[in-house]
């Protein structure tokens, strides 16, 4: 009960807190010892509403002396404070959901652009005859090829998808050396075997060379486990991927393979960039297009008087604003990626776009609402401008214009925001004042 | 100042409490079956109006009785007029609240 008195009491300017709490504790020691518990947390339930009307009360009474109770609402680290609190929330929402979780703490893979999955058009799977023909004759559209098939078979007592692939297919995933002496686990698979060193799969042991970024990475068939082999049964039917050579055509479509007495094959083109869950790029994506609109909609730096701050000054408004920009960008990538992987998509692509326009959608105010309050903050000593005076009226906008006038409590200057935009004058303007001025404000 | 006879009905109630002898804010929810969240925040503005005052206890007294000292409230004499017209709108008022017991009058 005290502490929640005590909070409570936060609410109210630091003269008038002990008074509030005392009396408080007085009726709620009263009630307890006469009436009980019960009386007394009915009693309790009324405190909010009196700390709000004595608030409200001491607000109506001075307005100036409220503000000067809290004088940290001034001062630079409230504005700091928001984007942190956004940047702890994010971070916790990131770490709750787990497919975030494990995109931060696995490694990023960048896929190379290069490489392509390539599908028959007619058939779902390619046979390994097929692409043994392919890597026999002489290629113009591609460097090299890679073959694999998936099957579902037991690796250490588990049920997991395994792809049995040619032996050149980790390196062309830029994924390092292809060792075909092991297997490659998934980041999910090596999680649910306890990461371990060795795997059984079938009746012979294996070293698990490395794991995979499962969380950014999605071939055909989804395999958790690669085993590398130099050669594969010609019977077979699996996916192929092919390294698109330098200079040549496009074929973001697809093509058609034409095949000596054999009907030609269409084969289907998906860039494995398409299939890699790249939240770095969609969230570049996002600021861009942020970039863009905000630069479109609002100047994005103040007029004039600026230039003729030290450079001290200058630089110490930069790391200011860079740092709460900084703050609210890192919680919008978490927040975002935490959104995007929260919802469950059968393709990552998808969870691309979901995190592009969720990164988007949280920039968009947090910025823009930033971007406004350092307008009407002093850009000499980061304090919130204060003491609003009405300037002209409405008629004076044709010649003139009209709106209010804030002042630096400190001296630095004045900003004037006008009331309606106008061609002359649209966004608030900061007119310093020089050391004439400094006797007004030497108290 | 309120203007005279302007009181809200809950208002003019813990007025009439009080000037009947109810002095802290328990024992005006109990004889008006108030919640706290009302009378409280009424007692801060009947006081920032002018129409009661507040007097914290005697630090001597409740040391002796070994308890925290308690915040009574008064009415002014501004409030003597106010009653009156908050009685005349408000006839029920006094059947509303009967007056206080001995120990809790001033």
């Amino acid at each position: 009960m005290n502490a929640y008195l005590r909070l409570l009491s936060l609410l109210l300017p630091v003269q008038q807190r002990y008074t509030w709490l005392s009396e408080w504790n007085a009726e709620l020691w009263h009630v307890r010892s006469e009436s009980g518990w019960v009386p007394a947390l009915h009693l309790l339930r009324g405190a909010l509403a009196d700390a709000r009307e004595l608030r409200a009360l001491t607000e109506k009474e001075s307005p100036e002396g409220w503000s000067l109770t809290l004088p940290w609402l001034q001062s630079w680290i409230q504005p700091l404070a928001f984007p942190l609190a956004m940047f702890l929330i994010m971070t916790c929402a990131a770490v709750y959901v787990p497919g975030s979780r494990d995109v931060l703490l696995s490694r990023s893979y960048n896929a190379p652009s290069s490489i392509v999955l390539l599908k028959d058009a007619e058939h779902p799977t390619i046979s390994y005859a097929t692409y043994a023909e392919w890597i026999r004759r002489r290629q113009l559209l591609f460097d090299e090829f890679a073959f694999y098939v998936v099957q579902k078979r037991y690796v250490n007592g588990e049920h997991l998808r395994v792809a049995t692939a040619s032996s050149n297919l980790i390196r062309m995933l830029g994924l390092g050396r292809s060792v075909t002496d092991g297997m490659y686990l998934s980041y999910a698979a090596a999680k649910r075997l306890g990461y371990p060193s060795q795997v059984r799969l079938g009746a012979s042991m294996m070293r698990v060379q490395g794991i995979l970024p499962r969380t950014t990475l999605q071939l055909w068939d989804d395999p958790e486990a690669i085993v590398l082999a130099d050669r594969l049964p010609a019977g077979m039917h699996g996916h192929v991927l092919g390294a698109v050579a330098a200079g040549a055509p496009d074929i973001n479509w697809g093509f058609a393979v034409t095949q000596t007495r054999k009907p030609p094959v269409h084969i289907h083109v998906t860039p494995l960039e398409e299939r890699v869950l790249m939240p770095g790029r969609a969230f570049l994506f996002a600021c861009v297009i942020l970039l863009l609109g905000l630069a479109a909609t609002r100047p994005l730096v103040r007029g004039d008087g600026r230039l003729r701050m030290p450079i001290r000054l200058r630089l110490r408004l930069a790391i200011f604003v860079g740092g709460q920009v900084f703050l609210l960008l890192a919680s919008a990538y978490l927040g975002s990626l935490a959104i995007a992987m929260g919802m469950t998509f059968s393709r990552p692509e998808d969870a691309t776009g979901a995190q592009a326009f969720a990164a988007f959608l949280l920039l968009l105010p947090t910025i823009r609402l930033t971007l406004r309050s350092n307008r009407h903050r002093c850009p000499c000593c980061l304090r919130k401008l204060g003491h609003p005076a009405r300037v002209g009226q409405p008629s004076a906008a044709f010649l003139n214009w009209y709106g209010t006038e804030l002042l630096c409590v400190q001296g630095h200057g004045m900003a004037h925001i006008p009331d309606m935009p106008t061609t002359s004058f649209s966004e608030p303007r900061w007119m310093p004042l020089d050391a004439s001025w400094a006797v007004l404000f030497s108290q | 100042m309120a203007e005279t006879g302007k009181l809200s009905h809950t208002a003019a109630l813990i007025l009439h409490a009080i000037a009947v002898g109810y002095r802290y804010g328990f024992s005006i929810m109990e004889s008006t079956g108030l919640p706290s969240g009302t009378v409280y925040p009424a007692l801060r503005r009947l006081e920032a109006e002018g129409l009661i005052r507040s007097q914290w206890e005697a630090e001597a007294i409740a040391e002796k009785e070994q308890r925290p000292p308690r915040k009574y409230y008064k009415t002014t004499a501004a409030a003597r007029p106010v009653l009156e017209a908050s009685r005349s709108r408000y006839p029920l008022l006094a059947a509303l609240t009967a007056p206080a017991e001995e120990k809790e009058r001033v």
